[in-house]
Parts: structure tokens; C-alpha cells; sequence
């Protein structure tokens, strides 16, 4: 397994609680430590900020001294600047910022992201809905929602983050790719491989969030081919983003 | 170091032997079996209670080398049911407590036979909690709940399950009730919690779990391995409070 490449990674402040390597630099030694060569990050405060291009600003600012570490900038269609953004991958809160996969303007966003070869990236969920804030409940993204919306632009991946095994499971577009952090079923990734495939699974561990080691053992311990761990740790992501990710 | 896992279930349909190697391949050196506790559903008769126990009672009298249990209750039966069942459960040396799920809110009356057979054989009580915003059973038991059996219970040793469930706010309701330990299971391993918990009520009262085959051993492992304490403090947590709290 030579390349390390974690798909779910998040920077700056949560709303709720303070997260111990929500610095970027402070995730990024944990990141070096581990043998991560590069990453994908969003920012952590874009789900509720009232402005998403001030989280946008703060995740490109931070993202500037880690090349390796590639920002994912939220978008939704009410901030029409997605017409104008330059990103290789951008973030979608469709449940968090109140649009529908299937309204007309996320459709002509979606198409001009897709236009310019720019990853969408939909985050089904932040945390486990049980533990969420009483006064801030946030149902996850739909999984039909997202079948409905990559089948409208086969040939183009998009990135689900966060999703259950189950519903991974349920994932059946085949331009789909899904990461791993939510996938924890016993052993390690069990359900995710047999009904998803490993082909379109990508190893994201959803730091600061979740320990970044735990994710990580589920490429350890989980009962996969050597081609498989590989697959996951890295080569899959290769396909979106190409050799220079 | 030695890992004693104590929060684990041996699940009827799937058998053990997948949960005794992937624990082994983990470094674990030793597991508490809980039983089956939701094979009837969330309020099982007598006769399902019984036949949970006899599935653990076979596993520790089979596996003694590696396994202990907890014998699984329903507070809510019979109290003749529950002093006989708890006799037939500890007369087997690997039998070290109980372990309550959903069947009744622990902060119940009903769970006076309960507390005071655990009381006369001084052994723990592992009780399920959760801080649900969504998704709560009928009579699952939360932090608050745990609190007052604690408080009235003093002599008997509760380890409120899920400290990942349970969060901050789990952590301060039972903060000043001694009796009271934590297992650091539940739900996907969120970073933060733990350090916060061993801050706040100390490496003492805190025991490793981690709800498998329900979750992964690895993903609940690494979030107390890489959690930043020290090794005096994880050697409590992994092993020394288990070995201690269940008289080994």
C-alpha cells in the first residue's frame, strides 16, 4: 500500500465543540505521521455559515502552505459564484444549506461544475444524527437523491462522503465513489466491500471528527487483497483526480 | 500491555469464533461477553432472558481462558425470576455482573430486586445509555437516568455504557457519583470525548469497550490508543480497571 490519500478531511471550527486537530497545521503532522500523502478538505464551519465565501476564504487560506492537501470549497446554487470558482473539487450541504438535488438551479450548477471537470462532493451527513445539537437537527442527504442525480450525468464521478454501510450499499449509480469513515461494521468495511465493490471505495477517515487511526485500521484489518487495500488507500481517488493529486 | 475488551456481545447467529480472532489480530488478550441482549427484542420474557444466558454461561464455561460475561437481565420480571436467574448465572465463576439494555428505564423502581441482589453479591452492573436527540427507544436509559440509580444504589457499581453516546453532558451527570465508571463504546470513534472524560472524572473510572461485533475493534481501539494520555493512563483504561472492577 504505497499511497495514502484520505478523501474526508475538515478544517476550522465546528459549531458545536471544539475538535482536537481542527488547526490545519495540527492535522497535517498527524496526517505526515501516518504516512498520508494528501488529502481533500472542506471547511467545518461552511455547513452553517449564514456566508459560505467567508468559510471559503478561511479554507483556502489555511489549505495555502499544504499543497499536498487539496480544498474543497462549499458551494450551493444560491451563491452564484460556484459560476465563477476554480477548484478540483467543491462541497455540497444540500440538507445543511436547504436545496433539493433535483431543483432546476442545483441542475445547472451541477452542470457547469461538471463542465469544468470540477469533483462534487456530497456530504451525506457531518455527525451521527443521535448526537446532534436538539435545536439543530440535520436529517442526512437522501441516497435516492443521489442515484436520481448522478444518473442524470453518467460518465462524470461524483464523491459521496459519510454515508452508513447501508446506505453505501443502496449507492447504484455507477459513476458513484464513496468513502469509508462511516462504514464501521464488523470486521472492518465488510458490508461497504460486499455490496458496493471496491472499486469506487476510497479511503476517507472524516478527521478531526473521527481519530484518524481509526479509520486507518479498517484499511489494516479489513479482510481485503492487497489490490483491494491499494485500491482504496489510493488508486481509486487516482482515477478522479489523476497521478498529480 | 494487556487489553481487556468489556463491552462485547456474542451475537446467537453469528457464533464467536470470527469476534475471538479478530480480537486476537487486534492485541486484545481478554473480552467480557454481554450476551445477545436484543435477539427477543427490547422487553424479552423470562424464558428469552434464560436462553441468552445459557448462550454466554456456554461461551465462558468453554472459553474461560479468554472470555468472561455478564449475565443479561430484564429488571422488569419477576423478582422471583431475577434472584434465581442471577444464582444460576454467578454460580459459573466466569459470571462477573449484569448487563442491562432497553427493557426499563434504570431509574425505574422496578429496579429495586435488581440493585439489591447486585448489592449482596457485590458485583457490577453494565447499564446501555444514550443522550438521544433522535431515535430514542421507549425505555432506554440516559446519563440522568444512570445518575439517580447511582445515587441510590451507592454501594453497587454501575458502568454506564457509551461515552460516545453519552457525550459531555453524560459525563458531568455522573461526575460525582464514585460508583459510577464509563466504557468508551459507542457510535462512530469521535475524537474529543474521551480526553475530555479523563479530564474530568479521571483514568479511574474509565473502561475500554468497544461494542463489537456491533462496531469494529480497530476504530474503537485507535480512538483511546491515540487519544494523547499517558501509558499510566491507558494501562487503567485497556486493562488495570476492568481486571479491578471485576475481581480478577
Amino acid at each position: 500500500m504505497k499511497k495514502l490519500f484520505d478523501v474526508n478531511l475538515s478544517t476550522g471550527r465546528w459549531p458545536f465543540r471544539r475538535l482536537p486537530l481542527e488547526k490545519l497545521s495540527d492535522l497535517n503532522r498527524r496526517l505526515r505521521a501516518a504516512g498520508i500523502s494528501g488529502g481533500l478538505v472542506r471547511s467545518l464551519e461552511a455547513p452553517f455559515s449564514m456566508n459560505i465565501y467567508e468559510a471559503n476564504d478561511l479554507l483556502l487560506e489555511s489549505c495555502r502552505d499544504y499543497p499536498e492537501l487539496i480544498p474543497a470549497p462549499s458551494v450551493r446554487p444560491d451563491f452564484t459564484l460556484w459560476r465563477e470558482i476554480d477548484a478540483r473539487a467543491v462541497t455540497l450541504h444540500p440538507v445543511c444549506h436547504q436545496y433539493s438535488l433535483d431543483a432546476p438551479e442545483t441542475l445547472e450548477m451541477i452542470e457547469a461544475l461538471l463542465r469544468k471537470k470540477i469533483l462534487p462532493v456530497i456530504v451525506v451527513r457531518e455527525e451521527d444524527e443521535r448526537g446532534q445539537h436538539p435545536l439543530c437537527r440535520v436529517a442526512p442527504v437522501p441516497v435516492d437523491g443521489i442515484n436520481a442525480l448522478a444518473r442524470r450525468f453518467p460518465g462524470h464521478p461524483f464523491l459521496v462522503l459519510n454515508a452508513y454501510a447501508g446506505e453505501i450499499g443502496r449507492l447504484d449509480a455507477p459513476n458513484l465513489y464513496a468513502d469509508t469513515a462511516f462504514a464501521e461494521t464488523f470486521p472492518a468495511l465488510s458490508h461497504a466491500v460486499e455490496k458496493f465493490g471496491t472499486e469506487h471505495l476510497v479511503f476517507g477517515s472524516h478527521s478531526p471528527f473521527f481519530c484518524l487511526e481509526s479509520g486507518l485500521s479498517k484499511l489494516e484489518y479489513g479482510k481485503l487483497t492487497e489490490e483491494q487495500r491499494a485500491g482504496i488507500a489510493g488508486k481509486n481517488i487516482e482515477r478522479i483526480f489523476g497521478n498529480d493529486k | 500491555m494487556t487489553i481487556f475488551d468489556i463491552h462485547t456481545h456474542n451475537m446467537a447467529h453469528r457464533g464467536t469464533g470470527e469476534l475471538y480472532e479478530q480480537a486476537r489480530a487486534h492485541g486484545i488478550g481478554r473480552l467480557l461477553l454481554l450476551g445477545d441482549v436484543l435477539r427477543h427484542g427490547e422487553t424479552p420474557s423470562a424464558e428469552q432472558v434464560r436462553e441468552i444466558n445459557d448462550d454466554t454461561l456456554a461461551e465462558v464455561k468453554s472459553h474461560g481462558d479468554f472470555a468472561d460475561g455478564f449475565c443479561f437481565m430484564n429488571p422488569a420480571l419477576d423478582p422471583q425470576f431475577i434472584r434465581g436467574e442471577l444464582a444460576r448465572c454467578f454460580a459459573e465463576p466466569g459470571m462477573k455482573g449484569v448487563k442491562l439494555e432497553i427493557s426499563l428505564c434504570c431509574r425505574s423502581p422496578l429496579m429495586r430486586t435488581l440493585m439489591e441482589e447486585l448489592e449482596k453479591y457485590d458485583r457490577p452492573l453494565l447499564q446501555h445509555c444514550w443522550f438521544k436527540t433522535v431515535g430514542k427507544y421507549a425505555n432506554e436509559s440516559d446519563p440522568t437516568d444512570v445518575a439517580v440509580l447511582a445515587k441510590t444504589y451507592p454501594k453497587v457499581k454501575i458502568v454506564m455504557a457509551h461515552l460516545c453516546g453519552c457525550g459531555y453532558r453524560g459525563v458531568e451527570y455522573i461526575a460525582d457519583c464514585p460508583n459510577v465508571y464509563v466504557d468508551t463504546s459507542g457510535g462512530q470513534p469521535e475524537d474529543g470525548f474521551l480526553q475530555y472524560a479523563v479530564r474530568r472524572i479521571g483514568a479511574d473510572r474509565l473502561l475500554y469497550g468497544s461494542d463489537a461485533p456491533c462496531r469494529d475493534f480497530g476504530c474503537q481501539l485507535h480512538k483511546v490508543l491515540n487519544a494523547g494520555l499517558s501509558s499510566a493512563e491507558l494501562e487503567k483504561i485497556l486493562f488495570r480497571n476492568a481486571m479491578e472492577l471485576l475481581k480478577k
